[in-house]
């Protein structure tokens, strides 16, 4: 009873790990961000969740791609592969 | 290839796209499977794709980014297969031991159990991002998902889809949405503890 109580104020972790996700797509009302705000005060596992899911975040949008970073890549060759590609499409346009 | 039913003007496009992106993309399925036979399969596959479906190419984007959008799909459905068997109805069956996981992280109060609390990970994240090695601990860890959880993922993160336009394709309420988010990262969070900050 007295956890549900403090639940209710501070949040569980679900809770606030939770509202970290939904906080980074649709925005927090206040008080959303005052409960939040409260339970990271008290909860270690919580704060660096958060600081994780940001790193995730960005480790994540580095998947899409990026012709910049593309060209970077160390180019790697395979000749015999490619010459089988372009002699089968020659084939399929005779 | 059997492109035989191809006509011919579609397999000289495509010819002359070969000549000038091959060498990249094999480079990022490559760099994205760490396997030359995976590379080979994924890349052939995707010009494969594109001729068979060269009437869906309408000059929206260009060749290149058709080509490679081909290409992440391909290497998607790649690190997918090697958990899910194929045939069966595995969705679902994934999306519970999924959730099971969830019970796992927390008691029956919400909180962490002491086990599973999130500790710091030591590296540096520019590291990270350049390290081949972790970028297939990476995708591993992805093909691991549940596949709309995945779906949502690469929405979400890859191409970069606005929350209104993800709900729209994955049919879902924004709630179902975040919450969607939320397990998929909490379960990648807990995977790439294991397979790379090693806790």
């Amino acid at each position: 009873m007295k956890k549900k109580i403090i639940h209710l104020i501070l949040l569980s972790c679900t809770r606030a790990t939770e509202l970290i996700e939904k906080k980074s797509l649709f925005g927090l009302s206040w008080i959303e961000r005052l409960q939040l705000r409260l339970h990271t005060n008290v909860c270690d596992g919580c704060t660096i969740y958060q600081q994780q899911s940001i790193l995730l975040d960005k480790v994540l949008r580095s998947q899409a791609i990026n012709f910049d970073e593309l060209s970077l890549l160390p180019q790697v060759k395979n000749e015999p592969l490619k010459q089988s590609i372009l002699l089968s499409l020659d084939k399929a346009s005779n | 290839m059997e492109p035989s039913t191809q006509n011919s003007g579609s397999a000289k496009t495509i010819r002359s796209w070969v000549l000038l992106y091959f060498d990249s993309l094999y480079s990022w399925a490559f760099y994205k499977t760490s396997s030359k036979e995976s590379a080979e399969d994924l890349v052939q596959e995707t010009f494969l794709v594109a001729l068979k479906s060269f009437d869906q190419f309408e000059g929206k984007s260009t060749p290149k980014s058709w080509l490679f959008g081909i290409l992440r799909n391909k290497i998607a459905d790649h690190h997918r297969q090697k958990y899910r068997n194929p045939g069966i109805a595995m969705q679902q069956q994934s999306e519970n031991s999924a959730d099971a996981l969830f019970g796992t992280l927390f008691n029956v109060h919400g909180e962490w159990n002491v086990a599973e609390s999130p500790q710091p990970w030591q590296e540096e994240r520019s590291h990270l991002l350049d390290n081949p090695d972790f970028n297939k601990t990476l995708q591993d860890c992805l093909g691991k998902l549940p596949l709309n959880w995945f779906s949502a993922i690469q929405l979400k993160f890859m191409e970069e889809k606005k929350p209104e336009q993800v709900c729209q394709e994955l049919g879902v309420t924004p709630t179902n949405y975040w919450q969607i988010i939320h397990r998929a990262k909490l379960q990648l969070r807990k995977c790439l503890q294991i397979n790379w900050f090693n806790g």
